[in-house]
């Protein structure tokens, strides 16, 4: 009796919950279809400014929520639904996985695949062992070191939930990655025909030295047709090693929160800390790897994914306040500009002279 | 001695909330998964 009590007090109460979070997700679900309605109309209408500012729904569902929150702010009736942000895009890391084969691992080559291991975990590296000069989260500095590393939004938003980031971090992180590679996406043509640079040494450079995918490939056809392809293998080569580079990452960040907790047996507090959702990650590479979906699938599943995304950092937009943005400060755009700079100076001179081309 | 587990109780039972909140990931994703199979 006593149990059926309780089990109607806790229907109820997801329920009640439920209810309550309607208006805020008809708002959430209101903005990712105008994101992606606004990706498609510049797409269309204005193809030249879109490839120049790459607006696609993932930030454009982003700027319309923080336009939302900081100009006419949003009533306390759509608070409740706008917390789903988390499951939203973890969902949409778990779909992800179709997208990735462990058989494209082999196109990019043994001696570049090294390269590429080498620089991300270095990335990763260099990041936590300069955030000891900077004022910052954990979790800031694992976003940061995730996304300075792999591919940018992507890699943010696989890292964020599983270091418990605030969506402001991954927002702020997301904003200096795309700050970072706007302005290399201009001067890295440039330095790559002043460096003598040939179609592949560049499409390597700007595969390891560019973190967002789509800037990555901007850069590289900018450059010339040959260097746009070895940009795309490069990167392909990068995506594969996402999964492995944010266990390292979220292993890091539980590392230095195990140091504070010492008297905390720490292989149960890796164990309770794991977040299993990247495990689901793994099987839907495995699965595509093993041919378990069709290609009109896989495009499907794509589809899906960036639903799931556009509503995800819709709620993150629409909880985004300028004023948390400033209390973040300046250091993580410092870090992520150092970081970034390091990594294209030393992946520069590694592209020219030692890798076979 | 009370404090400290108490503050353990505390970080157990947020990683419990994480824990849960990733199952419901991993079901949302399977289902949608599913779904990509069924209607594609």
């Amino acid at each position: 009796m006593a149990q059926t009590q309780i089990g109607q007090v806790k229907s109820q109460s997801i329920s009640e919950q439920f209810i309550k979070a309607i208006p805020g997700l008809i708002l959430v679900a209101l903005l990712a279809v105008a994101a992606m309605w606004g990706e498609g109309y510049l797409k269309a209408n204005h193809k030249a400014f879109f490839e120049a500012t790459l607006l696609n729904h993932i930030l454009l569902a982003i700027i319309f929520g923080m336009i939302i929150r900081n100009t006419m702010g949003v009533p306390s009736v759509l608070e409740p639904g706008l917390k789903y942000s988390t499951i939203l895009t973890k969902t949409g890391i778990v779909i992800m996985g179709t997208k990735y084969t462990l058989a494209s691992l082999v196109k990019v080559g043994t001696v570049s695949m090294i390269f590429i291991t080498i620089a991300l975990f270095a990335t990763v590296m260099l990041t936590f062992w300069l955030r000891k000069r900077y004022e910052m989260t954990d979790s800031l500095a694992g976003c940061l070191a995730a996304g300075f590393s792999i591919c940018g939004v992507s890699a943010t938003v696989a890292t964020g939930p599983a270091v418990k980031a605030k969506g402001q971090e991954m927002a702020y992180t997301i904003a200096t990655i795309l700050i970072f590679g706007l302005i290399a996406l201009f001067t890295f043509p440039a330095l790559g025909k002043l460096m003598g640079l040939t179609q592949n040494q560049f499409g390597a450079w700007v595969g390891v030295g560019i973190v967002n995918s789509a800037q990555v490939l901007a850069a590289g056809m900018a450059y010339g047709h040959d260097a746009g392809l070895m940009a795309g293998i490069y990167n392909m080569g990068r995506v594969v090693l996402l999964p492995f580079v944010v266990l390292y990452v979220v292993m890091l960040v539980l590392k230095n929160d195990t140091q504070a907790t010492s008297s905390i047996n720490k292989s149960q507090f890796i164990m309770d800390k794991f977040p299993v959702f990247v495990l689901a990650f793994l099987v839907a590479v495995l699965a595509n790897t093993a041919g378990l979906f069709s290609k009109e699938e896989v495009k499907f599943a794509g589809e899906t994914m960036n639903w799931c995304f556009a509503l995800g950092f819709a709620s993150i937009g629409l909880t985004t306040k300028f004023s948390d943005m400033k209390a973040a400060g300046k250091d993580g755009i410092i870090l992520g500009f150092i970081v970034g700079a390091i990594k294209a100076v030393i992946a520069l001179l590694i592209v020219k002279y030692l890798l076979p081309f | 001695m009370t404090e400290k587990n108490s503050a353990l109780d505390e970080q157990r039972a947020a990683d419990r909330k994480v824990r849960k909140q990733d199952y419901m990931v991993i079901s949302l994703g399977i289902v949608l998964l599913l779904v990509a199979k069924i209607m594609a």
